[in-house]
């Protein structure tokens, strides 16, 4: 019986195939937002990458990864990065429902042949940073994680450069080699899409899952503006007032006319 | 995806509000200051600012950067006369900033609707800015201007208002990108353009270049002849290099249309692609890197006393037996013994050291201002040389705008320069004072390791006006808990001063420089002069003119020069008076710590060790941060 953290058969539906080299980044928007717009509304590939060129996201190189979820800001789905994440900060953003982007060397998730296989050997064998001698190269959408059998986990993708990208199925220890490469970066949406309905799939304790190490993630995740149920106060606590976030750019206006005045 | 080598500042800042959440919490610290630049830097702002003869296209090459149609006044009888500043907003806003006499009054503004726009911002609706407009501030909702990015777009440089070139001159020292504005269909730069540009790269080298109205040519062949001719003006008369000048052709129309249409190939032809590259992949990831080194800087100095108070408490949690914590309080004592005994015998004496060697900086910096800008200095004479070659009376006259424009913008340069010298002197002693310190610290416990702070400093030219200096004020410091203490203090201090006192030394540019720049071109006035004057007496009218202009700035530059180091001297003292206090205070809660731990019930003690764990998770995370940032950044 299939057994999911997230909701990767809903969104196996809102696969797309890029038809650029370089703008995978882009596509794998483009399906998050059309989750979240009426279906009169949705967004042509065309269209996505129209606004992520006329306003420099796409270049011939690609999207870097701070402009990943530019796209969405457009569209007004409000979002957080986050860096050296963990798998328990992926699952629990899937099981609240968020719709996921990462970055990830596509080399470790494509078989690329003797050549490419070597070269990631290499790189494991001695050692070295994968960030910063494998760097990420390609995104995917990471829509679930298939628990079906606990021993042998599997991370569930949309994947916009794979033909049969939809809902493939990686190995949890293949995936977290490919996501290495971006440093375990992923954008993630602060909610889930409005039709969403909370499933029955995954009836996991979320609190063996977010043990002390979780919970300072979940830390970070709440400094990046995403709404945790979960209190970190009785965790860290931490006094009121320090680092809190405000609404849009965290400048008051009164910041921005002293800024405007020396500008 | 682009491979992995960009700054992500939103990253960093994240970083740096978890230090200042650690900081709270181990420290009992809060740094509004840090917070504040925490969010500054996660906004990244990046001025661009836009120059230009006036009708050159500059308002509707804006609309069409911005991808906002009609966000700027553009028809054909309209004139720009004020400057705009354009930023991020969720939905169009338009607030008129009155100027204001007084240094401290309360900032005047009005919002107005679009329609009130030329009544305020045009020649035609402002005649002589009767209004008192200082500027207008723009929101718009474009994506562009939310990456930090704010525009200012100035009125035109040449044509009938010289007060508009002087507006214009005033912001050239602080952008970060000039992005200067000619056309496709009038002439070719002309000679007031060419003036005006040999000027300006005086003061930045971060001039580009745009030709608007490229559908307006006859063909590509045509628009592409007059790129070519423009470059060879830039090139024989503005000083130029050819082959490092940045230009770009432009179609304001073509991209309104493409992005009415969102058509890729209209988008394409408009040119704006290769611009909006520019501006996103060299030149803002410039201004990233900038900001990142400040924003690293700032927070290594506060990493270092968060790690040294983790430890320690990480050291109590770990002392179980009475003996452990016996040891640990008669540390204490001696700790703290030893801070005392500093701060009687040797604070004072290096304070006055460091007093002294201020004085000096001071004394030479302000000789050198006096010099160059003082009434027949050295600036002076250049222009009095210049105007003996002039023949007679009508030629001295009729160049005089030039003679002042070259006596301004050789100020200007001379200016800076001192101001990036001033810098680097004032770091110098900083350092001399932190190596001091340590020096200190070591000798007075052997059983100290020896603390090593060490700070170069690198000047970055005079292009920001933020604190961009890319410096390692500490290298690794091996703190124990008690030589921590004192390698706290030093950490303390120099991170207090060198974040308080260090925008001062980062803004004496913008402040002193562009105090005294700012009078130079605001004061501009024309001379009159009688018919049939002979040469002598032009000479000797000019010669009073300059005379006093320079005399207007040697003062400006001598105030704000003595009001910075006013304030250098008086925050030192301060942070260093703090620094003692507050590890002062830190050892008496340690001891409290100690006395409390004693007493507290199983219970209490694992929800300590519970939230020490997190801590250091976190702490370890913002190291992992820092390191990550460091890889892109070297």
């Amino acid at each position: 019986m299939e057994h999911y953290i997230g909701y990767p058969i809903e969104q196996s539906d809102h696969w797309q195939l890029q038809t650029l080299p370089n703008n995978c980044a882009v596509v794998a928007q483009q399906s998050i937002i059309n989750q979240y717009l009426d279906p009169d509304d949705r967004i042509s590939e065309a269209e996505a990458v129209y606004q992520a060129m006329s306003h420099g996201w796409l270049t011939a190189g690609g999207t870097s990864p701070e402009h990943a979820g530019a796209l969405l800001d457009v569209y007004g789905i409000p979002h957080h990065q986050v860096d050296g994440a963990s798998v328990e900060q992926l699952a629990y953003e899937l099981s609240q429902g968020h719709r996921v982007i990462v970055g990830v060397r596509s080399e470790e998730l494509w078989d690329q042949g003797p050549l490419g296989d070597f070269y990631n050997w290499v790189i494991d064998v001695f050692g070295l940073d994968k960030a910063e001698f494998n760097p990420a190269n390609h995104a995917v959408s990471v829509t679930g994680i298939d628990m079906s059998d606990p021993n042998n986990p599997q991370v569930v993708i949309n994947d916009p450069g794979d033909p049969n990208g939809a809902g493939k199925l990686y190995p949890l220890d293949q995936f977290m080699d490919a996501w290495q490469n971006s440093d375990f970066h992923y954008i993630a949406t602060n909610e889930a899409p409005p039709d969403f309905k909370e499933g029955s799939y995954a009836d996991l304790d979320w609190s063996s899952i977010l043990g002390p190490m979780a919970a300072a993630s979940v830390l970070a995740m709440q400094m990046a503006g995403v709404p945790i149920p979960i209190d970190p106060v009785s965790a860290f606590a931490i006094g009121s007032g320090v680092g809190g976030f405000i609404e849009g750019d965290g400048l008051t206006q009164e910041t921005w006319d002293a800024i405007l005045a020396n500008i | 995806m682009k491979e992995m080598d960009t700054i992500n500042l939103k990253s960093l800042a994240t970083a740096m509000t978890q230090t200042a959440m650690l900081e709270h919490q181990l420290l009992g610290r809060e740094d509004t200051n840090f917070i504040g630049q925490s969010k500054h830097i996660g906004l990244g702002l990046f001025r661009l600012v836009i120059m230009g003869e006036i009708k050159k296209g500059k308002s509707s090459f804006i609309n069409s950067l911005l991808g906002e149609a009609d966000l700027l006044p553009v028809h054909d009888n309209v004139t720009t006369s004020t400057i705009y500043k354009i930023r991020y907003g969720t939905e169009r806003k338009y607030t008129v900033y009155f100027k204001n006499e007084l240094e401290n009054a309360k900032l005047r503004k009005k919002e107005i609707p679009l329609s009130e726009l030329t009544d305020y911002g045009t020649e035609a609706g402002n005649p002589r800015n009767n209004k008192q407009v200082d500027f207008i501030a723009v929101e718009a909702p474009s994506p562009l201007l939310r990456s930090g990015l704010v525009i200012v777009d100035t009125p035109g440089v040449g044509g009938l208002y010289k007060e508009h070139r002087d507006i214009t001159w005033k912001h050239a020292p602080k952008a970060d990108g000039i992005f200067f504005v000619t056309d496709s269909v009038e002439s070719p730069i002309g000679g007031d353009e060419v003036e005006f540009l040999k000027e300006l790269i005086k003061i930045t080298s971060l001039v580009y270049f745009v030709q608007t109205k490229g559908d307006q040519a006859d063909s590509s062949e045509a628009r592409k002849k007059r790129m070519l001719n423009n470059i060879d003006i830039l090139g024989s008369k503005a000083g130029l290099s050819p082959k490092k000048i940045s230009y770009f052709i432009v179609s304001s129309e073509l991209k309104k249309q493409a992005d009415s249409s969102q058509d890729l190939e209209d988008l394409h032809d408009s040119g704006y692609l290769p611009v909006i590259d520019f501006l996103v992949d060299e030149l803002k990831v410039r201004k990233n890197r900038n900001l990142a080194l400040l924003g690293m800087e700032r927070t290594r100095a506060k990493v270092h006393a968060i790690e040294d108070e983790l430890l320690y408490r990480e050291k109590v949690a770990s002392a179980n037996t009475k003996g452990e914590q016996d040891k640990i309080r008669t540390d204490l004592d001696q700790a703290d013994n030893e801070l005392q005994d500093w701060n009687t015998n040797r604070r004072a004496e290096l304070l006055k050291d460091f007093s002294l060697q201020l004085h000096g900086v001071q004394t030479e910096i302000s000789s050198s201002v006096n010099l160059e800008l003082r009434p027949m200095g050295n600036i002076a004479n250049t222009i009095k040389e210049k105007m003996e070659m002039l023949t007679t009376a009508d030629d001295i006259y009729s160049r005089q705008r030039q003679l002042l424009n070259k006596m301004r913008s050789t100020a200007s340069e001379k200016i800076s320069k001192i101001g990036v010298r001033l810098e680097t002197e004032v770091f110098s002693i900083m350092n001399q004072l932190s190596e001091r310190m340590s020096q200190e610290s070591s000798l007075s416990n052997p059983s100290i390791p020896r603390l090593d702070f060490s700070a170069k400093f690198e000047s970055n030219g005079i292009s920001t006006t933020e604190l961009c200096n890319p410096t390692e004020f500490f290298t690794e410091a091996r703190a124990t808990i008690y030589g921590g203490l004192f390698g706290v203090t030093a950490a303390t201090v120099f991170g207090g001063v060198i974040g308080s006192v260090v925008p001062i030394a980062g803004t004496m540019i913008g402040s002193m420089a562009g105090m005294a720049i700012a009078a130079a071109w605001g004061g501009y006035k024309g001379y009159e002069h009688q018919a049939s004057m002979d040469k002598q007496k032009a000479v000797a009218e000019m010669w009073g003119v300059i005379n006093q202009e320079l005399g207007n700035m040697q003062i400006i530059a001598q105030g704000e020069l003595s009001k910075a180091f006013q304030r250098i001297q008086t925050e030192t003292n301060d942070q260093f008076r703090n620094a003692i206090a507050e590890t002062s205070k830190r050892i008496v809660q340690r001891k409290e710590g100690l006395v409390k731990k004693a007493s507290e019930s199983a219970g209490e003690q694992k929800k300590h060790a519970e939230a020490l764990k997190l801590a250091r998770t976190s702490f370890d995370q913002i190291r992992k941060q820092l390191k990550a940032m460091d890889l892109v950044l070297n």
